[in-house]
């Protein structure tokens, strides 16, 4: 089982997920699936900084995901998949990325969107997506780090 | 489980705590002293000694204090004889998002080491970091 978190964040390597959600998943493998930093070596470069040295960092492009899964899954390592926002998490889900839970842990404030909660907000296409993932049987989980409560929006079949 | 007192100069001790909170949530048997100008010695000593019974569950208390040398640091030090307690000077956030996964592993003393290596380590300057790094090409 080699995917233990799916996670939709709009800053992807930061504290939450590298000093609470690795050590509480017991993740050593991070992939990051973002098309705009696989594009800009400066971007992942800091980024990659944030990873501690015991984890393993792969950042792929959205149609890559299964290929890095795949290498994890051979590698034995237990991998956290980040994106950034909630299309991004689609893709991934179609290309491959068999989840059926989905963390949402931060998306940032924009005028015109609804609070989820206190580090999440919601525009028209995430409630979309939302019901596109429930309705394909994956759950969806909000909560920023991984001891609060949190809201579960459970699939629908 | 072993508890923490955070004492400072201001109100860095209780914000230290709280943006540790935000990322690594709830943080439980912490407590803040904030030393402010108004207090004495002894008021700021018996604030410690409260904190530190608060939250003294039998495994010992770390206290954590700003700067080595301040006069929270000074107090703290007056408690290594008297509680059962261990005292680490300088405290930032990489250590304070450490401790509560650190200390279901290790006993105080271990931890108290522990937390001053993942506290230095965390002082870099990245922009030395990214010139060493050789320019990796993207696999395609």
């Amino acid at each position: 089982m080699p995917l233990v978190l799916a996670r939709i964040d709009c800053r992807l390597v930061h504290g939450q997920v590298v000093e609470a959600w690795i050590p509480h998943v017991k993740a050593n493998s991070l992939i990051i699936a973002n098309d705009a930093i696989v594009a800009n070596h400066i971007l992942r470069s800091v980024m990659e900084l944030a990873v501690p040295v015991e984890v393993k960092a792969r950042f792929c492009r959205l149609d890559q995901v299964a290929e890095m899964l795949k290498e994890a899954d051979v590698a034995d390592e237990r991998s956290i998949l980040l994106v950034s926002n909630a299309s991004d998490a689609i893709k991934a889900w179609k290309n491959g990325a068999g989840f059926n839970v989905l963390n949402i842990g931060n998306l940032h404030y924009e005028e015109g969107k609804s609070q989820i909660t206190s580090s999440v907000f919601f525009a028209t296409g995430d409630f979309e997506a939302l019901q596109w993932f429930r309705s394909n049987g994956v759950s969806v989980c909000v909560k920023g780090t991984p001891f609060e409560s949190g809201i579960l929006f459970e699939a629908e079949k | 489980m072993i508890g923490a007192v955070v004492v400072s100069h201001g109100i860095h001790a209780s914000g230290l705590i709280q943006a540790a909170e935000i990322i690594v949530g709830k943080i439980e048997g912490m407590v803040a002293v904030d030393m402010t100008p108004s207090m004495g010695v002894e008021d700021i000593h018996s604030a410690v000694e409260t904190a530190v019974q608060s939250v003294d569950k039998g495994k010992g208390v770390l206290v954590m204090t700003d700067m080595f040398g301040g006069t929270p640091s000074n107090i703290a030090l007056a408690f290594l004889g008297t509680h059962p307690v261990e005292v680490i000077t300088g405290v930032n956030l990489p250590m304070m998002v450490k401790f509560p996964y650190a200390r279901q592993s290790m006993a105080l003393p271990e931890l108290v080491h522990h937390l001053q290596e993942c506290g230095r380590l965390n002082i870099t300057v990245p922009g030395d970091m990214l010139k060493k790094k050789p320019e990796k090409p993207d696999k395609k």
